[in-house]
């Protein structure tokens, strides 16, 4: 009663001074209003298969998302692509139904499927409301359970999967993404293979290896269903168990992890892009996996740094200097270690000035403590934010595949506000120190090598680096 | 499980089709002549602020494309009571998101808060709706026309096929037609705005009259409104003429052709049609499902799954407020002749024009409508833009309701007439080539 008489008061003071309203002063928030998070059911199919499920039943919609713990981690060397072409054969056939039918049966009852693959993991999602679940469900588990690999679909996914890497090469951001990754992390490490894989990769791949691929990878016990929507525990664990409960599990091929090579020294490689209009600039090195206990202070860290528009580098390079639409950095943290990536498509002719500027951020953030308001700014933008994350069903399963994932405890949004909040600017400083070394950073430029080169030779980095937009060095 | 609640009403209203979508709204007018669009859902804290300027590059003056868009960035730089840079700061730290975008008809503005910064984020539109110049410097306008022409770089120059959309544009439209330039503009033109167009610019174009303002989201309607009224109120109006409906026709095919340095060769096929509140606007919606909506589409499986002559095919009505284009853009595989291209898009163009397409067709175009449709109001933010849509284009938000009964009353009939009408042998063909392959374009037939 107390709260709703003063906000009538504050009604009244408004009404009576309108016409001459104080515009100089920013309005105050308001108490932040409480964000119910969504309660998750666990449970597991005979098989082994994991279930997550968060209810609600206002009205007839499900979600699904199965969440695959195997990527393009695993693709065999020389057969990069391997993990990517066989979540794309997923849905052109099946033992009983052709690529059209498969296609044909989910549009008509409005039903959406699809399949990607990341390093990672393997994810396959469905949309359908209640009254279709059966059918759509029949789809679902057919394209999972009983994929065909038909040869005929095969050469005709893998030549069009090959003409996309080919058409690739024309996009700059691409390249300087690709180059930049496998120079970090080398010829071994899958993180430094294009997860779509190469034309030689990828003509190396034969049916047989999707088959294996897939006989030793999608299994129930390497995987979970996360499903958010209008059902019960007690009725889709049943429904589930007769659509998935012929699944067999078995033992897991698992990925390998060697080392990145070691970078000496910050070098900068330049690919070649004759009379490019900007170039594509990439900076950074080998990062650190999601599992770090330094998670809440790297990610207040990055978002002090490049995380988001009022981040210092993009202040920096486009709101100050104008070189860029856009510039940012972050890190991409896996199960592995992810690169470290700062990065803008900046003007030809500010290359140069680009990188001093960029390597003056990254020396920055390690040199200096953040300001206690910078601090405060990065916090509260990261915590505020959470309520705008669980706003729709997919949103939601995105949360969840995270836990699955990472590992992530079931209680991890409860204690995110809280764990962002303890960070200092002590941690800050430090994890900046401890996982951003501009003296030992990959740069990888795509842009007009005529133009840019004297102006980067000139930045005490030594000669530059020929490489491909394959990532070869030229010699 | 409260926050869940409004989009899965949403979603189940969609797919059953005995039932209609219900999103409540409000509309009213300040005195001023600002538009207010309230709409209220309370399953989730926040609150989307969304604000439809109907201006857009189609009101620029010659000499100066590209002006809409920029004059978009300036609004980002600070008002009288709102400091350099200070617009995304506050909405951020505020753990919101925002943007804004111009297109040929229209410039949108919009931020999505906790919504316990409501009034925060009005306070915000409204200084820059009222009080812009006194904070526009020179400087500020020399760094942000660096920012849009790297943009311009990076989405047009730097990128394959890129400049391809705007030599299009050019040979559609007379050199007159406001939609014969693009939205991003030339570099010449770009170079050529100063302090003084800003000025006029927003004079003319940035009133409460001119604009339309949604409210979606976690709010006190009552209190919105005092809000609006107390930040909005006394901002003045300005006298605006609407642009008129203008509808060209081609007389003749039109084919050119550019070299870029690409390794698939890609041609678009364009058609004039009919601006975007005209009745044939589902149809050729429905039109562009059945030629490339899926794998089961006519174009699809001709060029891509049987054939297997070209890597992806786009076909669709382009929405415009002035006049209407439907496209078809086929990117080739490498090699392919983009002439042979055309005669299997002519073939399958003309079977349609022959025998209606099938029931079962058309149900699959309704279907992935009402999905695409429905999935983009999940969040309060895109609730709040299409309505604004609706109410700036069509002048009636409640259109949020009833825009899937346009695709429901479509025949196959009426599907055949409109490929009849307008898919006709006056069109602009536009090849893309890898340099020095030229042999691989489209070319008239010679009669």
């Amino acid at each position: 009663m107390k709260r709703l008489l003063l906000v009538l008061t504050i009604f009244c003071l408004t009404a009576t001074v309108s016409g001459q309203i104080d515009r100089t002063k920013k309005p105050a928030p308001k108490a932040t209003a409480p964000l119910m998070l969504p309660k998750i059911q666990r449970a597991a199919l005979a098989n082994g298969l994991s279930l997550m499920l968060v209810e609600h039943h206002e009205l007839p919609v499900v979600q699904f998302q199965l969440v695959l713990k195997s990527g393009s981690s695993n693709d065999p060397p020389g057969k990069s692509g391997l993990a990517n072409l066989t979540a794309q054969m997923l849905d052109e056939g099946t033992a009983k139904r052709s690529a059209l039918q498969i296609a044909d049966d989910l549009d008509f009852i409005g039903a959406n499927l699809s399949v990607n693959a990341t390093e990672d993991a393997t994810f396959t999602s469905l949309l359908t409301i209640k009254e279709h679940l059966a059918s759509a469900l029949d789809v679902y588990a057919d394209v999972v359970l009983n994929p065909s690999f038909p040869e005929v679909d095969w050469n005709r996914v893998k030549k069009s999967h090959l003409t996309s890497l080919i058409a690739r090469k024309d996009q700059p951001a691409f390249v300087a993404s690709n180059v930049f990754g496998i120079l970090t992390y080398g010829g071994e490490h899958p993180y430094g293979q294009p997860s779509g894989g190469t034309e030689a990769s990828v003509d190396a791949i034969s049916i047989d290896d999707l088959k294996n691929y897939y006989s030793t990878t999608f299994m129930p016990n390497n995987a979970t269903l996360i499903v958010v929507g209008d059902v019960t525990m007690k009725e889709i664990k049943p429904t589930l168990e007769k659509y998935f409960g012929s699944w067999k599990k078995g033992g897991i091929s698992t990925a390998k992890f060697p080392a990145a090579p070691k970078i000496a020294s910050t070098q900068i490689y330049l690919v070649d892009k004759p009379q490019a209009a900007q170039s594509e600039i990439r900076i950074g090195h080998v990062g650190v996996a999601r599992s770090t206990n330094d998670y809440y202070a790297l990610t207040v860290m990055n978002t002090i740094l490049g995380g988001q528009f009022s981040s210092r580098i993009n202040l920096n390079l486009r709101e100050s200097k104008g070189y860029t639409y856009g510039a940012r950095s972050g890190f991409s943290m896996q199960r592995e270690a992810g690169p470290f990536t700062a990065s803008a498509a900046v003007k030809t002719g500010v290359t140069d000035s680009s990188v001093i500027e960029f390597m003056k951020e990254l020396r920055g953030i390690r040199d200096a403590d953040v300001t206690q308001k910078e601090l405060e700014f990065a916090v509260n933008s990261i915590v505020r934010r959470l309520p705008q994350a669980f706003e729709t069903p997919g949103q939601i399963s995105t949360q969840l595949m995270l836990l699955v994932l990472y590992d992530l405890p079931d209680d991890y949004y409860s204690a995110f506000i809280q764990n962002n909040e303890k960070v200092t600017v002590k941690d800050v400083r430090r994890v900046a120190e401890k996982y951003l070394d501009p003296k030992a950073m990959n740069i990888v430029i795509v842009g007009d090598v005529a133009t840019i080169k004297e102006g980067l030779e000139k930045l005490g980095y030594g000669a530059v680096h020929a490489v491909s937009a394959d990532g070869q060095m030229m010699h | 499980m409260r926050f869940l609640s409004t989009l899965s009403l949403l979603l189940a209203f969609a797919f059953c089709s005995s039932a209609q979508i219900n999103i409540k709204t409000e509309r009213y007018k300040l005195p001023n002549g600002l538009t207010v669009i309230l709409h209220q859902d309370k399953s989730v804290p926040i609150a989307a602020v969304n604000i439809w300027y109907h201006v857009g590059s189609a009101n620029e003056k010659p000499g100066r494309t590209g002006f809409a868009h920029l004059f978009e960035h300036m609004l980002f730089q600070g008002s009288q009571n709102v400091g350099d840079d200070q617009h995304f700061s506050l909405i951020q730290e505020a753990g919101g998101s925002l943007n804004g975008s111009t297109n040929n008809d229209r410039t949108n503005y919009f931020e999505t808060v906790p919504s316990n910064f409501l009034e925060m984020a009005l306070w915000l539109e409204a200084d820059r709706m009222g009080f812009l110049l006194p904070a526009m410097t020179q400087e500020k306008l020399d760094n942000q026309r660096d920012v849009v022409k790297n943009e311009r770089r990076q989405r047009v120059d730097n990128q394959p096929y890129g400049r391809s959309f705007e030599r299009i544009g050019t040979l559609l439209y007379e050199p007159s037609h406001p939609y014969s330039w693009s939205v991003i503009g030339s570099m010449d033109d770009l170079s050529a705005a100063s302090l003084e167009d800003v000025k006029e610019f927003f004079r003319k174009y940035y009133a409460p009259n001119n604009a339309s303002l949604v409210i979606a989201g976690d709010f006190d309607v009552k209190e919105a409104k005092e809000l609006v009224k107390k930040y909005f109120s006394d901002i003045p109006s300005s006298t605006i003429e609407p642009l008129p409906v203008n509808q060209p026709a081609l007389a003749a095919a039109k084919y050119e052709t550019m070299e870029d340095r690409v390794q698939l060769p890609r041609m678009s096929i364009n058609w004039h049609s009919t601006p975007l509140t005209s009745p044939d606007d589902a149809t050729l919606d429905i039109l562009g499902d059945v030629l490339a909506g899926g794998k089961n589409s006519r174009l699809y499986r001709a060029l891509v799954y049987d054939r297997q002559i070209a890597q992806n095919v786009f076909a669709g009505q382009g929405s415009r407020a002035l006049a209407g284009t439907f496209s078809v853009t086929v990117t080739a595989k490498q090699g392919v002749s983009l002439s042979e291209i055309e005669k299997v898009v002519d073939e399958e163009i003309e079977k349609l024009k022959n025998i209606p397409p099938s029931d079962r067709e058309l149900q699959r175009s309704r279907n992935s409508t009402k999905a695409t449709y429905v999935y983009r109001l999940q969040s309060v933010g895109g609730k709040a833009d299409q309505l604004n849509w609706f109410n700036v284009m069509w002048d009636d938000p409640a259109m949020i309701n009833k825009d899937l009964d346009r695709y429901a009353k479509i025949t196959p009939a009426d599907v055949q007439s409109a490929a009849k009408k307008y898919l006709t042998k006056n069109r602009v063909v536009f090849s893309v080539v890898p340099t020095g392959k030229k042999e691989l374009e489209a070319k008239p037939i010679s009669n």
